[in-house]
């Protein structure tokens, strides 16, 4: 489960400030599937970096799984990080100087998880969504929807329970998107995974199990 | 992880060529000046034949005489006696030692040598050498002009030439004016031409003839006092040469040998313990200083072309400060390089630590690529120092010098290297894995 309480984050320049994320309390439940809304720039991607542990809140705090992260030192949170969560970018994010093998292994390559293991495990999350046959391709020559199936391969090849995706089907047109919206929904169904989204398709959302909407930083209800 | 981090490292190399020539060509020019500057110095100082001793050798390659100012005092005492002024003047000489009226330098007399330097009890061996002339001499009718060096018999026990045939000249040959000369090799394919052995030639000097008992090794170094083509028992010197005849000058230098370079210094007050008591009859002079040199203050004098003692420190502190700002102009040419560089990795940077990796991974990884990068470039600038230093061997101008390729030099271009590559990628390396995750990945795109 992940908890937020009176999640703050402001973003501080030499010139501006931006609150970004005014006094948040939400929390998602294990197993469910929950899509974010709200208009760009509204603070979705703050929202998500709060929960993927990414970025620390100014105020407030995350819990995730039971577990108070606000004491956890950087070693820690990338620990954690490993082994709880996965994502998804909405421009994909694989190593361009890597086979998409090496960036599917990247989660168990800081694990320490043996090459033998890493390349069986990431063999079946390739097969998980459909890319058995690219392994040894370079990220440059796949298609965009192949490619974000390949970040979608590397964010369960650790068997994460939360995964957060960032406007993961942005980049796709619509029958991309809808095979990417697939793999998820029975990621969510058949591994019981813990997924939040941010998107800016109704439709979409709409096959999420509930739609947090967010406008300036804050909830809408 | 190893071998994924090299992957990486090999295809970011491959991916920006020019910045990869770049860096390569200065790593290795850098360290090829870098060793062939080591190598250059260590010919030059480096513990070889003859100089295997050179720590313990003092050389005096000659006197100094100094005359100082004098003023003259007069006092004037005046009494009454006897109703009339009496008068009485004193006159004081006063010696101004801070002002230097005269100076006198030349080599060094044989007879101060003998009744001062030659029994010094702090010295292991003292040996008084003439390396002064060159002569002619006409094998088969051709001129071929030799430079001399007139020694005693330890000069060889404080030089360690390398004997190819024949050797050093016993004390008695030198008691007995022996008619033996020793020859550089060179010298003597010169004279005789080519021959499987010198000994028992016959060597003319004007009516004089010398039979070669010794054949000496040509050596490299630039020090003077021991490249000769050929030796001779100072005993044949003129008494003119032995002794000028005026101070205690005449054409001749000295070397002692210490039990160890500490020791030296005990020599060197027992110098200034000399020259104290030195009484100087010539008129106008007042003092005599005794200008011992080690070897590499010697040197150090002849590169940097002045007359002190401890130049040997000032170069040493030349040659270190250069070389380092010789290294370091790369090394923040590299982290310039290096930080722009990593810079267009951010996403990658991003995407590592958001799937796990933490500083010390990225770290281990930057230094990786810069240790690769480096190790290319050290082992580029390996093959270019061998190719240079044959080069620099083979050339006509750098006849005095033979660079060689020492497992010394490889240890120390190695440790140059490592520390490229440590401090160009830890820099841009610590900033960007310390960089937010969120604010990497938002700052471009793979
Ligand atoms: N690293 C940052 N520094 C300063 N301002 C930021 C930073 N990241 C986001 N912001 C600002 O915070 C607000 C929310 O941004 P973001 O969460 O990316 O919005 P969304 O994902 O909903 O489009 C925006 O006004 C944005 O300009
Ligand atoms: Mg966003």
């Amino acid at each position: 489960m992940i908890k937020l309480q009176d999640v703050t984050k402001v973003y501080r320049t030499d010139t501006v400030e931006t609150l970004a994320l005014n006094n948040i309390n939400l929390s998602v439940e294990d197993g469910e599937f929950v899509s974010i809304m709200g208009p760009s720039g509204c603070g979705k991607s703050t929202l998500l970096n709060m929960m993927g542990l990414l970025d620390r809140p100014s105020d407030g705090q995350v819990t995730i799984d039971e577990k108070e992260l606000k004491g956890y030192k950087e070693k820690a949170l990338a620990k954690f990080r490993n082994e709880h969560l996965g994502f998804i970018f909405q421009s994909f994010h694989l190593i361009g100087d890597l086979p998409v093998v090496d960036n599917v292994e990247l989660p168990l390559l800081y694990r320490g998880t043996s090459a033998k293991e890493r390349k069986r495990l990431a063999e079946e999350a390739l097969e998980a969504v459909g890319l058995k046959n690219r392994m040894k391709h370079y990220p440059s020559q796949l298609s965009g929807g192949q490619k974000q199936r390949v970040a979608i391969a590397r964010a369960i090849v650790g068997k994460p329970s939360i995964i957060l995706a960032d406007e993961p089907t942005g980049n796709l047109d619509s029958n991309l998107g809808n095979e990417v919206m697939d793999i998820l929904l029975s990621l969510n169904r058949d591994r019981k995974a813990t997924i939040v989204m941010v998107t800016h398709d109704e439709n979409m959302a709409l096959k999420t199990n509930r739609i947090i909407r967010l406008y300036d930083g804050s909830l809408v209800n | 992880m190893l071998k994924n981090y090299l992957k990486v490292a090999f295809k970011v190399l491959g991916r920006n060529k020019f910045y990869t020539f770049i860096s390569l060509f200065g790593i290795s020019f850098t360290l090829m000046v870098l060793m062939l500057t080591i190598a250059f110095i260590q010919n030059e100082l480096g513990a070889n034949k003859p100089l295997s001793q050179k720590e313990k050798i003092l050389l005096v390659p000659g006197l100094r005489m100094e005359g100082y100012a004098r003023e003259e005092i007069v006092e004037i005492d005046s009494t009454m006696v006897d109703g009339a002024w009496k008068y009485d003047t004193t006159k004081t000489e006063n010696i101004l030692e801070d002002q230097i009226n005269s100076t006198s330098n030349s080599w060094v007399g044989n007879k101060f040598y003998e009744n001062h330097i030659k029994d010094i009890k702090t010295a292991a061996l003292t040996s008084v050498f003439s390396p002064m002339q060159s002569i002619d001499v006409f094998p088969n009718d051709r001129k071929l002009t030799l430079t001399t060096n007139a020694t005693d018999a330890n000069y060889w026990r404080i030089f360690d030439f390398e004997f190819v045939e024949g050797q050093p000249f016993s004390d008695a040959a030198i008691e007995n004016q022996a008619f033996q000369a020793i020859m550089s090799k060179s010298a003597a394919q010169q004279y005789f031409g080519k021959k499987a052995s010198y000994l028992g030639e016959v060597v003319t000097w004007g009516k004089l003839q010398f039979e070669i008992t010794g054949i000496v090794k040509d050596i490299n170094t630039s020090i003077p006092h021991l490249k000769h083509d050929i030796f001779i028992p100072y005993t044949h010197l003129p008494p003119s040469l032995l002794d000028y005849g005026w101070g205690q000058f005449g054409n001749m230098q000295l070397a002692l040998l210490g039990s160890s370079s500490k020791q030296l210094e005990t020599i060197r007050s027992d110098f200034r313990f000399i020259e104290e008591n030195f009484e100087v009859q010539e008129e106008g002079y007042d003092k005599l200083t005794i200008k011992e040199r080690t070897i590499e203050e010697l040197y150090a004098n002849n590169v940097l072309q002045n007359q002190e003692r401890g130049s040997d420190k000032t170069l040493r502190w030349i040659v270190l400060v250069a070389l380092l700002l010789f290294i370091l102009i790369p090394t923040i040419n590299l982290i310039n390089l290096n930080s722009t560089r990593i810079m267009e990795r951010s996403a990658e940077i991003g995407v590592r630590k958001a799937f796990g990796a933490h500083t010390g991974n990225l770290m281990s990884q930057f230094l990786l690529e810069n240790v690769v990068l480096t190790g290319l470039g050290g082992l580029i600038g390996l093959g270019l120092t061998f190719f240079a230093m044959n080069w620099l061997n083979n050339s006509v101008w750098m006849e005095n010098t033979q660079l060689a390729f020492n497992p010394n030099i490889f240890i120390y271009s190695l440790i140059v290297v490592l520390l490229f590559g440590i401090c160009s990628g830890l820099i841009p390396a610590w900033r960007m894995s310390k960089m937010d995750v969120a604010k990497a990945i938002k700052r471009n795109q793979l």
